[in-house]
């Protein structure tokens, strides 16, 4: 089998109309969540240094001045740990809304996928459909992640203790990203089971899954490894290029914030791509 | 010592430490404006900081022609290094010669034993530092001291038996680090004293400063060193006595100058750097090689021997100076940063001659320790200083983006002036050195080494990603020693021992006394400062002086009595902070007001500038005393800034967003910071929870 082929069809279905729609939708939330957080920040930021140069000094990035009177006064802490947990409430927001949102892009994927099989199930309808067995879905996959991270600590540890050395290091990292790649490609196959076949089960469709990864070991793994290097690259490229643009004037912010957000829209694509090719790859195995 | 990693320690701890508050902001209105026309003192009458006196001027540096300082106390010596694992030891004798430079008989001496601070966990070192000093931790097994073997006159007698242990500072019993031996016959005024000592150095595994990791050795603080005798007047003492203090986590030096002639054995492939000049090497009959070093007008002497130096030669001509031959000795594995070693060395003593005042001595040796010894780098000793690649890992780096290793350099040259000729006591003024000297980095290095990026994502001990920081000067990090969480905790001048812990001691005796001389500067201008500066290094050289001293050198240059500044500053916990309480336009009156406020309790004077909308500027002076000051000035055209400190904060001002008023709030500043931190939180989430 070429995964070359998984690959190709994989990229032409997340480019489909229907799957730019279930897009829109996951960059809509997280810009969204994104947006609330800006906005508070704004106001503590700008309430704090209301009507003072060190307003204008902040252009430049963080001054030292700011970052001292910040941070030594009273209440400081307390602001910033208030930050802090809104942030996190944002992003576990975030995690159940892809969760939930997870069905109806693999329902718009398959769509894709089987050109023509039919009327199209509304986006939300579709991710109402299947919010249970996702969420389950995810669920297991949170077990596995806990488990591998859990022993691989354990061995990194380990090896800290008996002054493994920098190489020990290295690979341990390495081995580390590429199973996290390898349970999030076994997962999403295991979602691609649930909108494919129905079955509600999500035990029945991580079996699926991982019967399917284990028979198609080789074109299994590059795939993840493809998609992997991809979503590195262009997370790489999203942040680089956010970077060369100069923010000291208010257009200046206005266009690193158009930057920001197409990198943040290119990074979630590609992770609908990687969803997309696993798709595509089960599709062509079975 | 080197200040980088205290300095950065010092910052995260008082970004984390529980804030004081604030002082309450005094009402916003001009309808409620209380003025306080009372002076100062009678706003807070809590005394100052009590301070040693001026020297009486009998006591300022004599010079004898060919002779840089007043030679009081004279070492010979000989000593033999044993490297042999177990052994680890120096075995030492030493003829001392001493004048009595008193008008009255001395009748005993003192001595400091230093290397008894190590002796166990009993001694006012250790249960000071809770052995652990600079971010080292005392290995368990590393235990080192110092014993005295034989000690007698040149006439012979016997002073062993008299020899006892004294804790002037704490009496603590079980602290070896100071002894004392009462003369038969007392030394008389002007007349010398000669004894003959033998003593063996166990040393102790690198943890402070002095020791041994692997084959590596840096031995200070390794003989029986005598004490200062302070005649009466001397460092405005008002009785003569021995200033001889023990041993603390958090003292560093006080000596008496003198002349050092020393032959050091070690085995023969062993490389030796050491204070002074190498007058030459022979083989020693019991085996190894001896070199002899000889130095004079010095207060110390401090060597280091390691079989795995590699070294680099620079002669170094200033004109109008003598020529210094600077030699690195670095770690083979480290031969690629000989150059760096020179170059830093040579700028640094470039700088200090075009600055300062010239370097006087004929060598400066400049060491890189042993990784696992790196206790004992970023140290200044007389003509030797060490840095280290370990604590500045950057350094390894083949591109040099953050020049630590040349930062620490500069710093620990520049103890040479402050520690080694003005020789201060470091025991009880220790902002004299270490404060002075992290001033001086703050004038030096911007020219000299211009920081560009100093935050790096290690992995595996491998700088991965350098992030693109600009790393502003540290100096501009240092006003967090104005914070009050900082000065409310008592005045900067203390005793080395008195300060609350080694943070107490590190941001009172580095950040605070730079940021204090800093806002001296913006008080009296760049130029006045420059001479003050170099008029105290002229007339203090080889002199130990007192912080009055420099306080009266400051006022005299300046022509103005500065005596209300260094009190506030120096010897009270008051807090400096001035601000723009609000501009107020009086449509009636056609005017506008505009209100500066004292925040804090500190006095300084003000010239605040207003600058218009067609960009006309007017100077507002107060003399900073009341607790506001109401401007009232026309209207038109409209005021668009007001800046409290327009020629430059002084950083001893704690807050910095109330010194300038604008007319509007800039909006991109604060937009930029939150899109950046949407844009963030964007990534992060994608990154962590990016599976759907
Ligand atoms: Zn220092």
């Amino acid at each position: 089998m070429n995964p070359l082929l998984a690959i190709a069809r994989g990229i032409r279905a997340a480019s489909s109309s229907g799957s730019l729609v279930a897009l829109g939708w996951i960059y809509g939330v997280l810009a969204a969540l994104a947006a609330i957080l800006t906005i508070v920040v704004y106001t503590v930021v700008s309430l704090g240094v209301a009507r003072s140069g060190v307003a204008g000094q902040l252009r430049s990035g963080l001054p030292t001045d700011w970052l001292i009177d910040t941070f030594t006064q009273p209440g400081a802490g307390s602001k910033f740990i208030a930050i802090l947990m809104l942030a996190v409430a944002l992003a576990v927001v975030y995690a159940a809304a892809s969760v939930a949102l997870s069905g109806g892009v693999v329902a718009r994927l398959l769509g894709s996928l089987e050109a023509g099989s039919g009327e199209r199930e509304p986006f939300l309808a579709a991710c109402g459909r299947f919010a249970g067995p996702m969420l389950r879905v995810a669920l297991i996959e949170v077990v596995f992640l806990v488990v591998v991270g859990g022993v691989l600590a354990i061995v990194w540890v380990a090896g800290l203790a008996g002054d493994a050395g920098n190489a020990f290091a290295w690979i341990s990292l390495g081995v580390l990203v590429i199973a996290i790649a390898v349970i999030t490609g076994v997962s999403d196959v295991a979602r691609v089971h649930v909108v494919a076949t129905g079955d509600r089960s999500a035990v029945a469709a991580w079996r699926d899954a991982l019967a399917h990864a284990a028979r198609r070991a080789p074109v299994f793994i590059v795939v993840v490894v493809f998609n992997l290097v991809v979503a590195a690259a262009v997370a790489w490229i999203a942040v680089t290029l956010h970077g060369t643009i100069q923010r000291e004037t208010g257009t200046g912010v206005l266009i690193g914030l158009a930057v920001g957000q197409v990198g943040v829209l290119g990074r979630i694509w590609v992770r609908i791509v990687a969803l997309s090719t696993q798709a595509s790859l089960r599709r062509l195995a079975a | 010592m080197n200040t980088r990693t205290i300095l950065i320690a010092m910052l995260v701890a008082a970004c984390c430490a529980p804030i004081l508050t604030r002082g309450a902001q005094p009402p916003g209105t001009t309808a409620t404006v209380v003025r306080l026309p009372a002076p100062v003192e009678a706003l807070d009458p809590r005394p100052l900081a009590p301070i040693a006196a001026s020297s009486d001027p009998a006591f300022r540096p004599k010079r004898t022609p060919g002779e840089l300082s007043d030679r009081v106390v004279s070492y010979t010596m000989q000593a033999t290094l044993d490297p042999s694992p177990g052994v680890k030891s120096v075995t030492g004798k030493q003829r001392l010669t001493w004048r009595n430079p008193s008008d009255a008989p001395v009748g005993e001496l003192q001595f400091h034993l230093y290397l008894n601070a190590f002796r166990d966990r009993e001694s006012t070192f250790m249960r000071e530092s809770g052995g652990k000093l600079r971010g080292d931790i005392m290995p368990e097994d590393g235990w080192g001291n110092i014993e005295v073997t034989s000690m007698a006159t040149a006439a012979g007698e016997d002073l062993l038996p008299r020899l006892e242990f004294i804790q002037p500072d704490d009496g603590n019993v079980e602290d070896r680090t100071v002894a004392r031996v009462p003369l038969t016959t007392p030394v008389a005024p002007g007349q010398t004293i000669e004894l003959d000592m033998s003593f063996v150095s166990k040393l102790p595994k690198i943890f402070a400063r002095t020791g041994h990791a692997g084959n590596f050795f840096f031995v200070g603080q390794w003989y029986p060193k005598l004490g200062v005798y302070e005649p009466k007047g001397m460092r405005g003492r008002t009785d003569s006595g021995w200033n001889c203090h023990q041993f603390h986590a958090n003292s560093e030096f006080y000596a008496d100058f003198g002349v050092y002639d020393v032959e050091l054995t070690v085995p023969e492939n062993f490389t030796v750097g050491a204070t002074g000049a190498l007058l030459g090497g022979r083989p020693s009959p019991d085996g190894g090689v001896t070199y002899h070093y000889r130095q004079a007008d010095v207060h110390d002497f401090a060597w280091t021997a390691d079989d795995n130096f590699v070294t680099g030669e620079r002669t170094v001509s200033i004109e109008g100076a003598s020529d210094v031959k600077v030699t690195a000795l670095v770690q083979a594995e480290h031969a690629a940063t000989l150059e760096r070693h020179l170059d830093a060395s040579e700028k640094s003593l470039r700088w200090f001659h075009a600055n300062i005042g010239p370097y006087p001595y004929e060598t400066l040796t400049c060491v890189d320790p042993q990784e696992d010894g790196d206790g004992a780098g970023g140290m200044e000793y007389p003509t030797l200083i060490t840095a280290g690649i370990a604590t500045t890992s950057e350094g390894t780096l083949p591109e040099v983006d953050d020049p630590l290793l040349e930062i620490v350099i500069f710093h620990e040259f520049a103890h040479q002036y402050w520690y080694g000729m003005v020789a201060s006591n470091e025991f009880e003024e220790p902002w004299m050195d270490e404060g002075i000297t992290s001033y001086s980095e703050d004038l030096g290095l911007p020219d000299l080494w211009p920081a560009k990026r100093s935050a790096y994502v290690a992995y595996g001990g491998v700088n991965v990603l350098c992030l693109p920081f600009e790393n502003p000067a540290l100096a501009e990090f240092s006003r967090f020693a104005a914070q009050r969480s900082v000065v409310r905790r008592g005045p900067l001048i203390n005793q080395s021992w008195g300060y609350k812990g080694a943070y107490g001691y590190g941001v009172n005796a580095y950040p605070r006394p730079a940021i204090a001389l800093q806002s001296l500067r913006i008080l009296v201008g760049d130029e006045t400062m420059r001479r003050i500066l170099r008029t105290y290094f002229d007339r203090w050289k080889f002199g130990h002086p007192t912080s009055q001293d420099f306080f009266d050198v400051a006022s005299e240059v300046s022509g103005r009595d500065l005596q209300w500044y260094f009190d506030q500053a120096f010897r009270s916990d008051r807090l400096l902070d001035y601000g723009v309480q609000s501009v107020e336009t009086r449509e009636q009156q056609d005017t506008v007001d505009v209100i500066l406020e004292r925040v804090g309790d500190a006095v300084f004077p003000i010239d605040a500038r207003v600058t218009r909308a067609d960009g006309s500027m007017e100077t507002l002076s107060w003399d900073g005393r009341s607790a506001q000051r109401v401007f009232t000035i026309a209207r038109l055209p409209a005021v668009q800034r007001v800046d409290v400190y327009p020629n430059g904060s002084p950083r001893l001002d704690a807050f910095a967003t109330n010194d300038t008023w604008t007319e509007r709030t800039d909006r991109a500043g604060p937009a930029r910071l939150a899109t950046d931190c949407g844009l963030l939180f964007e990534h992060l989430t994608l990154l962590l929870l990016g599976a759907f």
